[in-house]
């Protein structure tokens, strides 16, 4: 039995990484176990799993309402510079 | 407290919102773990954008803005679950009955399988789960995010793991239900290194 993900798959490379420049830990230690050597045949599924959740979601398109929201934030950054 | 140049305080501004921009996929993605619902997860979200624009005066720019805007989110998500009952929670009945059912007659587990799983853990294994796990965020960083100690992370996340497999994989792949707590699942689900708290 296995979970069914796209990084489950030996030899995917990488994976994206969004703590990378916070010295995340994950990506860094997979990337290094995925450059150029032998894939290891342990990699962790469960892990895999996990991520592939995570980037399935962080891949969708950004609602409207979000973008509402920054708009909103813009007037007030645009406003509050009026008054410097 | 001495104030910041004019100048400065500008560049913050416009950084401070191009940086919120750039994490609302990973916020998104935080709050879905959290709650397991998608509007209230985005409703959680844009909360804790709308805390930290207001609270932006706090944030000292060149610190680890990531780590305070889910600090933020995780915070909103504890004080919104207190009032919202429709909020995911950690369900013992629930992983109880999961726990002794049958083992699925199928190969492959799908997506729908860890992310239904994932909500029957507690949430402090869950947010650990969704940082460190998902996420890919260091240890320290949770720890920060979550205002424990490292050690609490690891353990967390090692609890966490066996959990989740064992909510995933069935009874058969737990030895005894007993053990679930102490005795990592080992076979199916092979431990990467980065997820293997070294106490």
């Amino acid at each position: 039995m296995g979970i069914t993900t796209e990084y489950g798959q030996p030899g995917r490379g990488t994976l994206p990484n969004a703590w990378n420049d916070g010295g995340g830990q994950l990506g860094n230690n997979i990337s290094k176990r995925h450059g150029g050597e032998a894939m290891d045949p342990e990699f962790d599924s469960l892990t895999a799993a996990l991520r592939q959740m995570h980037d399935s979601i962080a891949n969708e398109p950004v609602p409207d309402d979000f973008l509402d929201l920054l708009d909103q934030i813009d007037a007030k950054i645009s406003a509050s510079k009026k008054l410097l | 407290m001495e104030s910041r140049p004019i100048s400065e305080r500008r560049d913050a501004s416009d950084d401070f919102r191009a940086q919120m921009l750039a994490l609302i996929p990973s916020l998104r993605a935080f709050a879905r773990g959290l709650c397991g619902n998608r509007e209230l997860a985005d409703d959680l979200a844009q909360e804790a954008m709308m805390r930290a624009w207001a609270a932006h005066a706090s944030f000292t720019p060149g610190t680890n803005f990531r780590a305070w805007m889910f600090m933020i989110l995780r915070n909103q998500f504890y004080t919104t679950m207190r009032k919202n009952s429709r909020m995911t929670s950690w369900d013992p009945e629930a992983a109880e009955r999961l726990l002794v059912e049958a083992p699925p007659q199928q190969h492959h587990i799908h997506m729908h399988d860890v992310e239904k799983a994932l909500q029957k853990l507690p949430v402090e294994q869950r947010e650990i789960l969704m940082l460190v796990g998902a996420g890919g965020a260091s240890y320290e960083e949770a720890a920060v995010i979550t205002g424990c100690a490292i050690g609490t992370v690891k353990s967390r996340l090692a609890r966490g793991r066996v959990a989740l497999a064992a909510l995933i994989n069935g009874p058969d792949e737990v030895v005894m239900k007993k053990t679930v707590r102490s005795k990592p699942v080992r076979g199916r689900l092979p431990k990467h290194p980065s997820l293997t708290p070294s106490m």
